[in-house]
């Protein structure tokens, strides 16, 4: 059995020339052209020949006579794919060219020509209704880092890149169609000696790069079940966030505590932690005896890079005080230890309504916005804690030093 | 673009002439040959592109086909086209008459 060669496909192939040029040179190295796919070209092994290869448009399958005509002309249906029919000639036969006619020549393109006309429509409707999307999502959202920092966000970039080339593959296509086509019908003749070489390489590129994508996109999901299985485990005290085991003094009841990890490109490391309790405290009710609930929400996050940070931190409070509050009662903290710290005191709220004031005591929630470095901390807590003895342990924790 | 009574290219105008008879592919390459007096040595390629192009025209019609080899025809329609395009010819080489008289003068 003879051995078979595989490689990629050279961009499509209607670039007569260089596909021509390309089995012509593969044959010299002995390798001859044994059947064209729809990404992958076979050859197949043997002496080195000297051929020449003509690629042919025929719309209709061909009768055996019309083989053995060609044939007879010094021409051997070597391979096909679709409209497309690859002839080969061993050079020293001299055969006389396919076509002898430019301008009959041109009207087997007209089919074609049509073809990659609705293609580059469709492929252009798609475009621009796939980036509008694309162009919504980053740029008219409220908090486009929110956004940037899901995985999401990358595998649209991913699939983009390939849509980008593929647009602009086809709009080429339909204009060399054209010209070629026009070309012929003034009696200029194609060009079958084209440098495919530079054509090759950007094919494989193209080619490298969307398997990568693929493997990338199947075996995301496999790494991110396997990360999330290694936080399950692990305790609160291991991970790179403070627990309401160190806010509280005393011991926590009933303590619960949930972690959800996720990580993207742009953030390897995202956590959002949640835990809860009781804590003895004064009598408040006889319901809830002399035990106040206490509980935390964190979402941290590490980026790759620190020009993210302020960003991301700004994204967190808007999104925050769009979804969970009426008023704004942030404080910026100058003067600390963090790049930038916010923070909300959870103090009562004061409102009038019809000419009488109300007092909100709300729910003691604090907040604690962060960043230092490349990370990104933001803090609800719910309980009896100063936010000063929150913000020391967090220090701590991180060991900031100023 | 079907054909709207224009000149034909030398390869359209004799295939129709050579299926004045009813022929086949094969058959049709030696005919032509044999017409145009050995001047026309027409590509395989070219005479299948101008037999599916001159088909969708209707110019033409398949009246067999066994599965290994088509039989063409000229039809009506492409009788009444080569006739016009013949006349046109005639007509061309008629005009064309002045060259010869003013190089004999």
């Amino acid at each position: 059995m003879s051995k078979l060669v595989r490689r990629f496909k050279l961009g499509q192939l209607w670039e007569y020339g260089k596909n021509e040029s390309w089995y012509s040179d593969m044959a010299l190295k002995g390798l001859h052209l044994q059947s064209v796919g729809n990404f992958l070209v076979t050859f197949e092994k043997g002496e080195p020949k000297k051929t020449k290869y003509r690629i042919e448009i025929l719309e209709e399958s061909p009768t055996q006579e019309q083989l053995d005509l060609y044939k007879e002309y010094g021409w051997e249906l070597a391979a096909s794919n679709q409209i497309f029919y690859i002839f080969s000639s061993p050079e020293e036969l001299n055969a006389p060219e396919l076509h002898t006619d430019p301008m009959e020549q041109s009207f087997t393109f007209k089919m074609l020509n049509k073809q990659l006309k609705k293609n580059m429509i469709l492929i252009t409707i798609l475009f621009l209704s796939f980036s509008s999307q694309i162009f919504n999502q980053f740029f008219l959202q409220d908090e486009p880092y929110l956004f940037l920092i899901t995985r999401r966000s990358f595998t649209y970039i991913m699939v983009v890149i390939p849509y980008m080339y593929v647009l602009y593959k086809s709009i080429r296509g339909y204009f060399a169609i054209k010209n070629i086509k026009n070309s012929l019908l003034m009696g200029i003749p194609i060009r079958h000696n084209e440098n495919w070489k530079l054509g090759y390489i950007f094919s494989s590129i193209l080619y490298v790069y969307l398997i990568a994508m693929i493997i990338t996109l199947l075996f995301t999901p496999y790494y991110t079940s396997a990360q999330r299985g290694l936080y399950k485990y692990m305790t609160v005290e291991d991970m790179p966030i403070i627990s309401i085991n160190d806010i509280e003094t005393g011991p926590v009841y009933d303590y619960w505590h949930n972690v959800r990890y996720d990580w993207s490109l742009l953030s390897p490391k995202q956590l959002s932690i949640s835990e809860s309790g009781y804590v003895e405290g004064e009598m408040q009710d006889e319901l809830s005896g002399a035990y106040t609930s206490t509980s935390i929400h964190i979402n941290y996050y590490e980026l790759a890079f620190k020009g993210m940070a302020e960003g991301l931190l700004n994204d967190l409070i808007n999104f925050y005080y769009r979804e969970y509050k009426y008023d704004d009662e942030l404080v910026k903290i100058e003067d600390s230890k963090f790049d930038q710290l916010y923070v909300d005191y959870g103090e009562e709220k004061k409102f009038i309504i019809f000419d009488r004031m109300y007092v909100d005591k709300g729910e003691e929630t604090k907040l604690i916005f962060a960043s230092f470095d490349k990370k990104v901390i933001q803090i609800r807590y719910t309980g009896n804690a100063d936010i000063e003895r929150i913000i020391s342990l967090m220090e701590e924790k991180y060991d900031l030093q100023k | 673009m079907p054909y709207d009574g224009g000149p034909m290219t030398e390869a359209m105008y004799y295939v129709l002439l050579a299926l004045v008879h009813p022929n086949h592919g094969y058959q049709l390459m030696t005919e032509i040959e044999e017409v145009s007096k050995g001047r026309i040595k027409m590509g395989p390629g070219t005479l299948y592109g101008v037999l599916t192009r001159l088909q969708k025209d209707g110019l033409i019609i398949v009246i067999n086909d066994d599965g290994r080899r088509k039989t063409y025809s000229i039809t009506e329609g492409g009788r009444t086209a080569l006739k016009m395009e013949y006349e046109r010819l005639i007509s061309m080489v008629d005009d064309g008459k002045i060259v010869k008289e003013a190089r004999d003068e």
